[in-house]
């Protein structure tokens, strides 16, 4: 059965490698995650998707995001979001491989709702993505 | 490269360590990439799904691929330092139209070899090296309908300079003071052939032998500048 929140949350996934998105994919399937997944391999793809001419529909109100990526990499592409009043307010989960303190803090800065690195091993990225799921059935989204 | 001075030595090993922090990072992504695709062959093996075995195991394949390309990479870069490189001669026309002819690989390109075109005797090693990577990217990344790729040599005393000039798409600007950085490319991960460090071993080759490397690039091409000392 799929959930209301399951029903009218999409969510876009922003990553460029495909071993990482089949990654998202699958842990989704073992979580029984149902939202429409959508997927972006970079930040003018992802921005395409989300403004008024290509809409997804409905607007996805959580987006998983990474840093490294060619052509508009994380951190431009949430500075374009959040310079924009439509899209400003959207849930941003930064999900990277890097540690690095100036993305992090760069990040926080552009109001992240929060910054994840990517587990080493598959059983713990399953978790974290379980963690996720109940922290966004938790959480009020803006519209 | 050594130094007696505290504070060039003090900021040689934090450039050094900084780039090692690089390398091991972006060699972690393929790795554990290698790492999941396995965990997930085993557990679709026990659920008889073989369309997804065969999905994974083309990416486990391509994967490996990138990683030992990535490897590769990481070695020619680290033996440019101590690199026997005896003289030899130099034929720019025979030698640069070589590497042309080698990576166009079928592809349509008009380019040319124009200038001070007379064999010189000089280490050829890393120059070669610094000028098939140069050509390549010149090659591979040209989008336009009608690619061009022009080759300027200008012979003095004590250099030769090359000056390859195309009319690509050019570099981003979002990626301009990065792109002698190992691993930083204009395309996505998912590619075995760009991995991003050509112009890493360009500029390294062009440093150890004490020549320049500088590149201009708009959006109506890249044109590459490299000196080469003959002394």
């Amino acid at each position: 059965m799929i959930s209301n929140w399951q029903q009218t949350l999409n969510i876009l996934l922003v990553e460029d490698d495909k071993v990482d998105v089949m990654n998202v994919k699958r842990a989704f399937r073992q979580n029984n995650i149902n939202n429409p997944l959508f997927i972006a391999s970079n930040g003018v793809e992802a921005l395409g998707m989300l403004k008024e001419n290509y809409p997804v529909v409905p607007k996805p109100r959580i987006i998983l995001l990474d840093i490294n990526m060619p052509k508009m990499n994380g951190i431009e592409f949430l500075k374009t979001i959040r310079d924009n009043d439509e899209l400003k307010n959207t849930s941003v989960f930064i999900l990277t491989t890097s540690n690095d303190d100036r993305d992090k803090i760069e990040a926080h800065n552009l109001k992240v709702a929060g910054y994840i690195l990517k587990p080493i091993s598959y059983e713990k990225f399953l978790h974290t993505v379980a963690t996720l799921q109940s922290y966004w059935q938790l959480i009020e989204i803006p519209d | 490269m050594s130094t007696n001075n505290p504070i060039d030595a003090e900021s040689e090993k934090s450039i050094n360590d900084e780039f090692i922090y690089r390398i091991v990072h972006d060699l972690k992504a393929p790795i554990r990439g290698v790492q999941n695709l396995v965990q997930w062959i085993k557990e679709d093996f026990d659920s008889g799904d073989q369309q997804a075995i065969l999905t994974n195991i083309e990416l486990l394949d391509y994967t490996t691929k990138r990683i030992h390309l990535m490897m590769d990479a990481l070695k020619l870069y680290a033996e440019l330092d101590n690199m026997d490189d005896p003289k030899e001669d130099f034929n720019p026309l025979i030698n640069i139209g070589h590497i042309i002819s080698f990576h166009l690989k079928g592809k349509q390109m008009k380019h040319e070899i124009t200038g001070d075109l007379n064999t010189v005797v000089l280490p050829t090693k890393k120059l070669i090296i610094c000028l098939r990577e140069i050509v390549k990217n010149a090659i591979k990344f040209n989008t336009n309908r009608h690619p061009q790729l022009a080759v300027r040599v200008l012979q003095s005393n004590q250099s030769i300079t090359f000056h390859v000039k195309d009319n690509g798409p050019g570099i981003p600007d979002y990626i301009k003071d990065q792109i002698f950085n190992f691993f930083t490319s204009t395309e996505p991960k998912e590619g075995v052939e760009f991995i991003g460090a050509g112009l890493a071993i360009a500029h390294k080759a062009a440093k150890v032998a004490q020549g320049v490397l500088e590149i201009n690039s708009n959006s109506t091409g890249t044109e590459v500048k490299l000196i080469w000392p003959t002394e």
